[in-house]
């Protein structure tokens, strides 16, 4: 099978354009001579597709292609058009001075210019792009998906390179390098794979540029769907990317050893390698006191602990553990359940069921209804709920409870992870009571050891175990302290302090 | 191998267990099983300087398995057996330790769902929890040597809060300290030809190290970090032991069956009381992890067996051990595990079965690698 698999290989290489990495320096190479025929021919049938022919003396004639929607007009009438007009040497260097001039290798590469926003410009037998990218952007915003009180509000927007902007003032080195990566045949999505030289393990480097390159997809629109294709374990629950919409979460994990991806399209940016703990790390960590960020970190995982296993529980202690309540107790949970018909598994299940309807609709519905969703979900469906002897008072908060205790998790991918594990967990507890809760925690904990993202392990640091990666992990000891970056990363320079760190700035 | 890396994280990023895991290894083998039954066996108060003497033996054990584990032979794993002992004997001797290891390991588990079908499920059989454990084992053996053996960091994190819950009884009001009267009798009472031996059993399971010895990363102090795990087991049976005879005495320790998970039934939190019922399935952990390294020793024990120790490994191997590991676990709970006659004469053959391999495995390896050493220096003169 191995030589099919070859084939395949070679075969995607020759014909894909998939996941291909920029080569640097193609400008200037003699271009073979493009046929104007055939590169009109691929701008057929589209409506805003224009051919301007303009006759000069000197230059001869010169044919330009566009998409008129995604240029900027007045930028091709006063740096283009006019110019070739009135052009008064052969070359088209000398009568164009935009500063994205490039020469093109070949029809194709010309139209997947042509279809990011450049000017296409056939002169003498020549292919020209000339980048006139029309600006449509949003401005910089603070981030709704990790809002800090304290701290940068900025974040990423869907401008790959205003992204790479916001990340290069935090990271001002040239150790900083970018590889750029048009991934995706018919979206052409442009990623840049960020890293610092000097730092980041060069094995790192190597197996994230060779994920990104072995990329197959014909549409690449979104950053998750970019690491789906190079995750390790396609099947796991949890995320094994980071992703951010904050560029000083992207720079700090550049500064510790780690890889970003920014893709174009896209406010999110990949960070990996990751391990389970980073996921319930925040910004706002490193800007408290720490013996308050150890406090908060500590709450968010006992959160996720609890939004995971109080419903099984629950039902785990009702249906199999009886004896393990205190009488008194005891008397308040049977109160509460004489009157519910069905077992706590079916009433465990379908609060949850209902509590996930919930959330979900909140997601999908128009922000102005939200407040009537709360209405009707918090206090009709809970209270009538309660009073049609569907689900007991006591299962209604352990539900509310789980809820709170799960918007508590700062990744959201993770949050939904910990759903799926929950139900996983809830049919556990009603078949085999607290027994078939540890069952599930030991298969999560077996899953956890065996997962690695970008080929690190992700339950590092504890399993294997680095002992001086415990500083950062569920306790934020205070930064003085934190002299080496994560081992599991095997950065390059295990030291944050040293050599080159905190130097004055040098005048004149 | 980066500059500033430590000399315990190295072996976890080469790709290795780290000397420093050598602890953990010894503490969670030793403990696994006669953490619950042990008591049982020791009634009398005297018996706690049997246990600190068993430990210190067990100290001279373990010195032996380091410097087996230093060993070049260690190392290269089977082709260091086979220069040992020769290929034939190699093979021919892994048969009977393969049958050694599935009977240890069966009594073991079997043990475990004793303690689970009696205190949390009485009316289902222990044998309906088996597929589950062997599941959760096989799983776990999926991942291959290397990450079953980092699995431990979590066995012990999972595992050893629960030595803490007994320290309550150590104190007043819970303790009397008269029940630890007499230290030292005039005349010892017990049979101490099997308690003794029942000791040195419940020290036993870091013999397995010795098959692993290429999986740990080049270390000098490795007898440091097992004497470490020995020493914390010596304790945690000490502590087990006081909490249950100051809470019992003697007398009514001889009435009861499992007296540890009975104690854990005196405890009160303000929303649980009865936490056996939390300790026992907590206590599962310990057994996944060493279950599934018995079904991976199991594994190469069948290939050394076979002769295919040295060609590719296919994962049919590991699927044949797990397989034959479950029957052979489920044929002796089914057949010969059928009464409490029969369990008490298991556990009589797990004591010195698990004794003999933890005296003899390790001098034995010790004892071939020196003699094979002088060999070779006699050679070179």
């Amino acid at each position: 099978m191995r030589w099919l698999a070859r084939l395949l290989a070679s075969l995607r290489q020759a014909s894909g354009t998939d996941g291909e990495r920029e080569k640097p320096g193609t400008a200037g190479v003699p271009a073979r001579r493009a046929d104007a025929e055939s590169l009109k021919r691929a701008f057929q049938n589209i409506h805003d597709a224009e051919c301007v022919e303009i006759e000069n003396d000197r230059l001869g004639k010169a044919t330009l292609l566009y998409i008129r929607s995604l240029i900027d007009i007045r930028q091709l009438q006063e740096f283009v058009i006019a110019p070739l007009q009135n052009a008064s040497g052969a070359d088209l260097r000398d009568t164009i001075h935009a500063a994205h001039l490039t020469e093109m290798d070949s029809p194709e590469q010309a139209e997947t210019a042509a279809f990011k926003g450049a000017v296409i410009v056939l002169a003498g037998g020549r292919l020209w792009s000339i980048s006139l990218a029309s600006s449509l952007s949003r401005a910089v915003e603070p981030s709704k998906q990790e809002a800090v009180i304290h701290g940068p509000q900025d974040s990423f927007t869907e401008q790959v390179e205003n992204n790479l902007t916001l990340i290069r003032r935090r990271l001002a080195a040239s150790s900083l390098k970018s590889e750029r990566f048009l991934v995706g045949g018919l979206s052409h999505t442009t990623v840049i794979l960020l890293y610092v030289e000097s730092l980041t393990n060069p094995e790192l480097v190597r197996i994230a540029r060779e994920k990104t390159a072995a990329v197959r997809s014909d549409a690449i629109f979104d950053s998750s769907h970019l690491s789906q294709f190079m995750e390790d374990h396609i099947h796991s629950v949890f995320p094994q990317f980071q992703q951010t919409d904050r560029p000083d979460a992207a720079a700090a994990a550049l500064a510790s050893g780690k890889v970003v991806w920014l893709v174009e399209n896209t406010p999110f940016a990949l960070i990996a390698p990751i391990t389970f703990f980073d996921l319930f790390q925040s910004p706002e960590d490193y800007i408290h006191r720490w013996p308050v960020a150890s406090f908060l970190r500590g709450v968010r995982f006992f959160a996720f602990l609890f939004a995971m296993f109080l419903i099984p529980f629950y039902v785990a202690i009702t249906m199999h553990h009886y004896q393990m309540v205190p009488l008194d107790l005891l008397f308040v949970v049977l109160e509460s359940r004489s009157e519910i018909p069905f077992n706590p598994f079916w009433e465990a299940l379908f609060m949850m069921l209902v509590l996930e309807i919930l959330k979900e609709a909140s997601l999908r519905m128009p922000s102005k209804s939200g407040q009537t969703l709360g209405i009707v979900g918090g206090i009709v469906i809970g209270q009538a709920g309660v009073e049609a002897n569907i689900a007991s008072n006591l299962l209604i908060i352990h539900v509310a409870v789980t809820a709170i205790a799960s918007f508590l998790i700062p990744n959201y991918l993770m949050t939904n992870s910990s759903k799926l594990i929950q139900f996983g967990l809830l049919l556990l507890a009603a078949w085999l009571g607290l027994w078939g809760i540890t069952l599930g925690l030991i298969l999560v904990l077996i899953h956890l050891n065996g997962l690695t993202s970008l080929k690190q392990p992700y339950f590092a640091p504890l399993s294997p175990f680095y002992g001086a990666d415990w500083k950062d992990t569920i306790v934020r000891l205070p930064l003085k302290r934190m002299s080496r970056r994560p081992a599991y990363l095997k950065p390059a320079n295990p030291w944050r302090f040293g050599a080159g760190s905190g130097r004055p700035e040098r005048k004149g | 191998m980066s500059r500033g890396m430590r000399a315990e994280e190295r072996g976890a990023a080469g790709g290795l267990w780290p000397a420093s895991l050598g602890w953990l290894f010894v503490n969670r083998l030793q403990v696994v099983l006669y953490i619950l039954v042990l008591p049982h066996v020791l009634l009398y108060p005297y018996m706690i300087w049997a246990i600190v003497i068993v430990g210190f033996l067990s100290h001279f054990n373990l010195r032996l398995l380091a410097g087996w584990l230093r060993t070049e032979e260690a190392r290269l794993g089977y082709e260091g057996f086979v220069r040992l002992l020769g290929e034939r004997a190699t093979r021919a001797l892994a048969v009977p330790g393969a049958a050694a290891l599935l009977l240890d390991s069966a009594i073991v588990t079997l043990d475990y769902l004793e303690v689970a079908h009696h205190v949390l499920f009485p009316s289902v059989s222990r044998l309906t929890l088996l597929p589950l454990l062997w599941l959760v084992s096989f799983y776990l053996a999926g991942q291959g040597m290397l990450l079953a053996g980092r699995f431990v960091v979590m066995a012990f994190i999972g595992s050893v809060w629960i030595a803490a819950l007994f320290i309550q009884f150590l104190f007043p009001p819970a303790a009397e300290y008269r029940l630890l009267l007499p230290v030292f009798p005039k005349e010892p009472r017990g049979d101490l030809a099997l308690i003794l031996p029942a000791l040195w059993a419940a020290l036993s399971g870091p013999q397995y190290l010795a098959f692993a010895g290429r999986r740990f990363a080049p270390a000098g102090r490795m007898f440091r970090w097992l004497a470490l795990g020995n020493a914390l087991t010596v304790l945690e049976y000490i502590v087990f032991f006081l909490a249950v005879t100051l809470s019992f005495g003697t007398e009514y320790m001889r009435k009861i069956d499992y007296p540890v998970v009975q104690l854990i039934r005196y405890i009160q939190l303000p929303f649980f009381e009865r936490l056996e019922t939390v300790v026992i399935p907590a206590h599962m952990i310990l057994y996944v992890f060493l279950d599934a390294f018995f079904i991976l020793f199991l594994r190469d024990a069948l290939r050394v067996a076979a002769g295919a120790a040295r060609k590719p490994e296919r994962p049919g191997w590991l699927t044949a051990a797990a397989f034959l590991w479950v029957a052979v676990v489920y044929v002796i709970g089914r057949f010969f595990w059928t009464n409490e006659t029969q369990h008490r004469l298991w556990i009589h053959v797990h004591v010195w079965l698990a004794g003999a391999l933890y005296a003899l495995v390790p001098s034995f390896l010790a004892l071939a690698a020196a003699r094979r050493r002088r060999r070779s220096d006699r050679t070179l003169t």
